[in-house]
């Protein structure tokens, strides 16, 4: 046993144990030394020590696993020696009481938040009962019951058949609020399935039914946030009714107290979604998380993931990583029985699209899942008829959509995009621009944040005769505090003048976006939306204009889904308000226009873009700036679609009318400058391209200086051109010039800062001075692996460049070993047949050829020559070139017949 | 709808004694652990017999729903939530070791309790130890470091993460990371000193 504590042990324990604790700091190969060093010749303290890192090496795995899990707690047991008093409940029950123009008739039971009595009118008007649930004592917060109030009105216009009724609701005699529901007597609707052995047709009849009442809830933005089955009952003659439509947040008190905003919610673990359990915003697609588990438990009749039996922390982490199981895979005998089929037959008929709409439901990424609850049911209609689901292309798209994927907030690193291979990381200037024109509307219109804050103040000043004169808010508040408290006054305020709120509210919404508050931003933009919900019709022009808010927002959260259906509904509400040739709609049709092409519809984008233009250049006077930022748009549009011509045209014009806007000096003829060089060196007109540049770099090194990000990321877009023109010398300079000013702004340890090691270590190997190269794509790799997920594209490019320095230094071993790994990343990334990977494969295959195995080698680089051959005429061409002389190689061996013929 | 009826103890007493937890008092710590057990015990018995058969009591959904039942959501921070599943951790280290103590006296064999003590990856024979040399081993430990007993209680009994656990004991997750390893280390080196029962099972055989 453990050592007596007399002061002696103690002593020796504590001193083991901070010796142990210091050891356990130190790199393992100083331990042993360390130990003898500060032990000396106290041989029992150091066995002490000794035994304590020993231990601590065995102990590895010693209770990791929680006492829940290894000793398997029998409660019954336990309880069997000890039954509890049933004490009597210290809360009075309420039965017998009126409360408002009900009588509570019968308890129905508690939950964590309230008390449900079944009630009757007192004055026996109707002899309807209803279900009221009475607020617990301690939720009754002030924020409760303001909520409460807000809330009160959205829900009692949700009128739906198959959600149960909102009635009303108030606060009893002691200060408590209460809702009146619609009471439902009926089954939950698993138990409901299970009882009448419905078969899955049945079952996705009802689902079907419960998807509708959400899409009308959502539509009517109100949100349930706590579907699951027992919320969810069909009544005895098989109708569906879905219950607390929207209490969850009345009820849900803490959520929007920064304070509490970490602890547990009040949630039903079972069916919590990720955003729930992190604490995220909950929005409509949590909503379309719940469905999907309950779609999975309906239909297979488990869910996807057990979370019951974990631990806190355990069942956290389930659902916020855990890969969930396919439905097919869930299925049991028991649960067939219950579905009138057997157990093979049933997963036969999950398995595949069924499965996958399940899993699309529930993803972890509330912007990855099913936008609406409509497109889910579209989506299992579309199965049932045998059409092909959208879920099934989710993957690429999806990868698509994160290759395209631009977060414009993430300003100025986002505005690199990866365009090219062989190590090189090529600038989208023109993106940076954009960018820039986003930050020049925030700044002319940087007065528009004070300006809401003071018309809010004066609006607040003559409401309150009792605020001090001067600031309504206090001096210390922040813009955007001050801007946050406006919103949430106006919550309460000008509740008569619903289109003058509406009105203000955006404008704060887009002061808020305009300072990078994109969530407050939201909120605001949400609820300037409801305001004007109170006032059907009255202004819809303004409604477009909110709708075409909350579609940016969306687009800037990452949500293309959501940001789609609003900039679509944002552009049929302008249509409705203006005739279809008014100047107003062409922001519209502007901003669609561009999240057409972030998306990669590029079809549609050049309509709306075009319209736009047209609509632009027909106002007087003509919006110039404006005009320019949207042609410049369009010429990226006409880029994607390979109209060249096009293309560049836009792109002189947006340039000529920048020029002409803010002078031929101006930052934005800078980046005009670098879109056009852009342009002229995928056409091959590189001594045009270079000057443009040159220009470029001059203007910009004067406005914005050397280290600016911009000035640097046009100076590697130079070096890249020197690069492919064969000026290797020019090119490094350049190229260490930009590592220079990136190693001092950024850091060493930064991914631009790697991008420059990349892009310098290639020049470097095609001058032959292979050591440093190497010694900085390691860096560079390390870099990229430590900052970057794994499996992005950007940790193939150091490898590329590897394998190419080690095919040129015949290492072909090594070279294999490089190239494989890069192009299992590309492949990985990248969607099929990219030249990228292309680029790979054609370098394992030469890897491969070099160490004589033809065999393997043939196919790598006849795949990637076809690949790579409509890159002919462009910059990349010069990959394919490499490629075929390989495989011209190859033939030429005589080897290769043998090889061949055996 | 709900169809639970369940008693309270006292309105906000649980809320409040958990703002009183802190990390120097344990008084207030000692006062929730009656009134938690309590709690448990009830939710248990009525989930026993409310539940269809087949159904095994997760102890994890019995501690999140006396959470729920006994702390006002309202005005409950993450730290009280915290200091509540420390609470729970105690009274289910209290639940099993009575029970273990129930069926039968260390070294007897039969009923005793095993929990694993090492795995294959240790490289060394897997074996088990009793929860009960556990138990008082980790009340020797307490002797020297009494945080050490803490952070087995919240890591082990409780199931609690680092960061929960950090929170309820007010430390940094550095330091429960550190007194984990340390307390980890303390009892392996006292449980692998002893004769393993089964050897000793095996022995007599």
């Amino acid at each position: 046993m453990l050592e007596e504590t007399t002061n002696d042990a103690g002593g020796r324990w504590r001193k083991a144990d901070e010796i142990f604790v210091e050891a356990l700091e130190l790199h393992p190969s100083r331990v042993a030394r360390f130990v003898a060093e500060v032990c000396g010749e106290d041989v029992a303290l150091r066995e002490a020590v000794e035994g304590l890192l020993e231990a601590h090496r065995s102990a590895s795995s010693f209770l990791e696993r929680p006492a829940e899990d290894v000793c398997d707690v029998p409660w019954d047991e336990i309880l069997e020696s000890t039954r509890p008093e049933e004490a009597t409940d210290p809360y009075p029950d309420r039965t017998g009481e009126r409360v408002g123009p009900y009588r509570l008739v019968d308890r129905l039971g508690r939950g964590g938040m309230a008390t449900v009595y079944s009630a009757e009118r007192v004055d026996g008007q109707w002899d309807e009962r209803v279900a009221v649930k009475v607020v617990r004592r301690g939720i009754d917060t002030e924020d409760t019951i303001r909520r409460f109030l807000a809330e009160r009105q959205i829900l009692s216009s949700l009128n739906h058949p198959n959600i149960a009724r909102f009635l009303g609701g108030g606060t009893t005699d002691d200060g408590l609020p209460y809702l009146v529901l619609e009471r439902v007597e009926g089954t939950p609707i698993t138990r409901y399935c299970d009882e009448h052995r419905s078969g899955l047709e049945e079952r996705l009849d009802l689902f079907a039914d419960v998807c509708r009442a959400v899409q009308f809830a959502h539509a009517n933005l109100v949100v349930h946030r706590d579907l699951k089955p027992s919320n969810i009952m069909v009544t005895a003659r098989g109708r569906v009714k879905l219950l607390d439509f929207g209490i969850a947040k009345i009820l849900d008190a803490a959520a929007d107290d920064p304070r509490t905003r970490t602890l547990l919610r009040p949630l039903t673990p079972e069916y919590a979604s990720p955003e729930q359990v992190s604490g995220e915003p909950i929005t409509t697609a949590s909503d379309v998380y719940q469905l999907g588990l309950l779609l999975c438990e309906v239909v297979a009749g488990r869910r996807p993931y057990e979370v019951r039996a974990l631990s806190p922390a355990r069942m956290e982490e389930a659902i916020l990583t855990a890969r969930p199981r396919r439905p097919s895979e869930l299925v049991t005998e028991e649960g067939a029985r219950d579905r009138r089929t057997k157990a093979r037959s049933l997963s036969r008929r999950l398995a595949g699209d069924l499965d996958l709409i399940v899993l699309k439901a529930i993803r972890k990424e509330p912007e990855r899942r099913y936008a609406t609850a409509e497109a889910l049911l579209q989506d299992l209609e579309r199965y049932r008829e045998g059409l092909p689901i959208s879920a099934r292309s989710d993957s690429v798209a999806y990868r698509a959509r994160r290759l395209l994927g631009r977060k414009p907030w993430l300003a100025p690193t986002a505005a690199l995009v990866i365009l090219a291979a062989g190590g090189y990381v090529y600038t989208l200037a023109h993106h940076a621009r954009a960018l820039e024109r986003e930050r020049n509307v925030a700044r002319a219109q940087a007065t528009r944040a004070e300006e809401v804050q003071s018309l809010l103040a004066g609006l607040f000043r003559s409401a309150d005769p009792f605020t001090p004169h001067d600031s309504a808010y206090g001096a210390n508040l922040t813009v955007i505090q001050a801007l946050d408290v406006g919103a949430r006054r106006l919550r309460t305020e000008l509740a008569d003048r619903p289109v003058v709120r509406g009105e203000l509210l955006l404008a704060i919404s887009q002061a808020l976006s305009d300072l990078g508050q994109y969530d407050q931003s939201t909120r605001t933009a949400e609820e300037a939306l409801r305001s004007l919900g109170t006032a059907p019709g009255e202004a819809p022009d303004l409604l477009g204009r909110v709708l075409l808010q909350l579609g940016a927002l969306a687009a800037w959260r990452g949500m293309p889904d959501s940001a789609d259906a609003l900039y679509h509904a944002a552009v049929a509400k302008a249509r409705s308000a203006h005739p279809r040739d008014d100047p107003a709609l062409a922001p519209f049709h502007a901003s669609l226009g561009r999240f057409q092409y972030d998306v990669g519809r590029l079809d549609s984008s050049r309509l709306h873009l075009e319209r736009a233009v047209a609509l632009e250049r027909a106002a007087d006077p003509v919006p110039e700036g404006d005009l320019a930022g949207t042609l410049a748009n369009l010429s990226d549009t006409y880029r994607g679609l390979d109209e060249m011509d096009a293309a560049r045209t836009a792109i002189q014009e947006a340039r000529r009318l920048d020029e002409k806007v803010f002078g031929p000096d101006a930052v934005q003829t800078g980046f005009a400058l670098v879109s056009e060089a852009g342009e002229l060196e995928q056409e091959q007109r590189l001594d045009e391209s270079e000057a443009d540049f040159r220009r470029a770099i001059d203007i910009l090194e004067r406005r914005l200086g050397a280290e600016d990000p911009n000035t640097t990321a046009a100076m590697n877009n130079l070096a890249l051109l020197l690069a492919s023109r064969g000026e290797l010398a020019g090119a490094e300079s350049l190229q260490r010039r930009v590592l220079d000013i990136r190693r001092r702004t950024l850091g060493e340890d930064h991914r631009e800062t790697a991008s420059g090691m990349q892009n310098l270590a290639a020049v470097l190997s095609r001058e032959g001075k292979y050591d440093e190269a190497e010694q900085l794509l390691g860096r560079a790799s390390e870099i990229y692996r430590r900052t970057l997920l794994p499996g992005n594209q950007l940790v193939a490019f150091p490898l590329l460049t590897q394998a190419d320095i080690r095919l040129r230094r015949s290492d072909y071993p090594g070279a294999e070993s490089s190239a494989r790994e890069a192009a299992r990343i590309l492949r990985e990334a990248l969607p099929d047949g990219h030249w990228i990977t292309a680029v790979a494969e054609c370098r394992l295959g030469r890897a491969l050829a070099g160490q004589g195995r033809l065999e393997e080698a043939r196919p790598l680089l006849e795949g990637a020559a076809e690949d790579l051959a409509d890159r002919e005429g462009t910059p990349q061409e010069k990959y394919l070139g490499a490629c075929r002389a390989a495989l011209a190689r190859l033939d030429s061996l005589p080897a290769a017949e043998a090889d061949r013929g055996s | 709808m709900e169809s639970e009826r369940r008693p309270d103890p006292p309105a906000g007493e649980v809320t409040r004694l958990l703002g009183e937890c802190t990390s120097g008092d344990r008084s207030a710590f000692e006062r929730l652990v009656p009134l938690v057990y309590d709690d448990l015990r009830g939710i248990a018995h009525r989930r026993l017999r409310s539940e269809r058969e087949g159904h095994t009591l997760s102890t994890t959904a019995l501690v999140h729903e006396a959470y729920l039942h006994l702390v006002d959501q309202a005005t409950a921070t993450w730290q009280d939530r915290a200091h509540f599943f420390a609470v729970a951790a105690t009274v289910i280290r209290q639940v099993l070791i009575d029970y273990a103590r129930s069926r039968g006296a260390r070294k007897r064999g039969g009923g005793a309790i095993h929990i694993p003590l090492r795995d294959e990856l240790s490289g060394k024979e897997p074996r088990t130890v009793e929860l009960l040399a556990l138990d008082e081993a980790l009340t020797n430990l307490a002797r020297y470091d009494p945080r050490l007993e803490q952070v087995v209680e919240c890591r082990f009994f409780g199931g609690m993460s680092v960061r929960d656990t950090a929170a309820a004991l007010d430390v940094s997750e550095r330091t429960v990371e550190r007194d984990w390893a340390r307390a980890k280390a303390h009892l392996y080196r006292t449980l692998a000193a002893e004769p393993d029962p089964e050897d000793e099972a095996r022995a007599r055989e």
